[in-house]
């Protein structure tokens, strides 16, 4: 993958600043996009105080928790952002974003996503990504989810039992996994 | 279907789960112990309805509790009507084991403002001879319905007339920083109200005492400030349910 290193956009003025993923790719994005990491900021903000930043773009940030596919997700949410995290006013506009939402990948794209938005301090990412999981897993049923999160059952048979009579309702209308 | 092993750390978890809705939480519960101590925990119920209060998806749970019995089957059965559409949506069944089976005959419901957040579990009762509409805001509202059956069969018997009857309940539970308990309905009805009650309803001034004490600590929510006018809004939505509830009839 080729990536973004090659500045797309060469008339833009915006500072573009460099990030290293895990697998040693080089991205470089605008300035303005890689503030919304509070990570990069931070560093950003670090590299700055000991006057590395005159150097501009030639620094390269290392994001050794991310990798590159998800970060070049990210960053094309991040391009999408204004519109995406706006307040859903009635359920026809909830399903609209409800469907941008799966746009993002799998349900294990989304856990990658939300791992590194996590790691990036990228919260509106996170919050977006949060929820587009919890759209995947509302309506599915207890061994999907177990199964999901690599959580095991740790309930008596009996006592789950008792638990899934007592709220039947709750388990009905689950999704086929 | 995904298999991932990485597992990621609580505080992400909960995260997403603050996003889901009272019913998946409710099943959820059974994954494992530490998720259900998860769910119930004050500190969750609490984060889950103040992020559903300021959130995107702020309106799309808020509206009444409706409860009823009904006709045909006798089995008490509750459902969500949502503000935006007064569709009765999700009705399901009262789980016996809240109804009592002792004499008395009663059953408690705790509600929250975006769902039933936990049915059963008891922490106050009130009296209330019938009703038929709760709005409840805050974990841990309690109604204990304390319902003879003869009140209760008269009121509820009926699908069409238990939407005619709403009353203030108590507010019970406990308080929480941020967070209120309070279940209220249209306090212009009261006055159909029978000696029964004992207390259970406010007065028009209480309500409005109450509401803007709400209002007070919970300002930065507009959906709250929204029912500074709950009769009005109440008496609106109660004529158009009505309508819809008759046109549904066969």
């Amino acid at each position: 993958m080729s990536n973004t290193s090659e500045n797309p956009n060469p008339s833009s003025s915006s500072a573009k600043i460099t990030l290293k993923t895990s697998d040693n790719e080089l991205f470089e994005v605008e300035e303005a996009v890689a503030m919304k990491f509070c990570t990069v900021k931070q560093y950003f903000e670090d590299e700055k105080d000991n006057d590395v930043a005159a150097r501009g773009s030639s620094t390269v940030i290392p994001l050794p928790n991310v990798h590159s596919a998800v970060l070049a997700r990210l960053i094309s949410y991040c391009k999408k952002l204004p519109q995406s995290n706006a307040v859903a006013d009635n359920h026809e506009e909830e399903e609209t974003k409800k469907k941008e939402r799966k746009q993002y990948g799998t349900p294990g794209d989304l856990v990658d996503l939300i791992s590194a938005a996590n790691y990036l301090d990228f919260k509106e990412g996170l919050e977006f990504f949060n929820q587009a999981l919890a759209d995947h897993i509302q309506n599915k049923s207890v061994e999907y989810v177990r199964k999901f999160f690599g959580i095991k059952g740790d309930f008596e048979p009996h006592e789950e039992e008792k638990y899934r009579e007592e709220y039947a309702w709750a388990f009905e209308g689950v999704d086929e996994d | 279907m995904l298999t991932t092993n990485e597992e990621l750390p609580e505080d992400l978890v909960i995260q997403i789960l603050l996003w889901l809705p009272v019913m998946s939480l409710l099943r959820l519960k059974c994954v494992c112990k530490s998720w259900c101590d998860l769910i119930s925990g004050q500190n969750f119920i609490t984060k889950h309805l103040l992020h559903n209060q300021t959130t995107s998806n702020k309106n799309m749970n808020v509206g009444f509790l409706l409860l009823r019995r009904e006709k045909t089957s006798h089995n008490y059965v509750f459902s969500k009507l949502p503000y935006e559409t007064l569709e009765i949506s999700s009705t399901q069944a009262v789980p016996s084991s809240c109804l009592g089976t002792n004499k008395t005959d009663k059953f408690d419901i705790v509600g929250l403002s975006n769902g039933i957040h936990e049915v059963g579990s008891r922490t106050e009762s009130v009296k209330v001879n019938h009703k038929a509409q709760v709005m409840a805001h805050g974990p841990a509202v309690v109604l204990n319905i304390m319902n003879p059956r003869d009140t209760v069969i008269e009121q509820l018997m009926d699908e069409a007339v238990n939407l005619d009857a709403p009353e203030v309940t108590h507010i019970v539970g406990k308080r929480i920083k941020g967070v209120i308990n309070v279940s209220l309905s249209t306090p212009q009805f009261s006055g159909n109200h029978n000696t029964e009650n004992q207390g259970a309803d406010f007065s028009a001034k209480e309500f409005d005492a109450r509401i803007n004490e709400i209002d007070s600590e919970m300002g930065k929510f507009d959906h709250i400030n929204c029912m500074t006018q709950p009769s009005n809004i109440s008496q609106d939505i109660l004529g158009e349910a009505r309508e819809k509830q008759v046109l549904a009839k066969p």
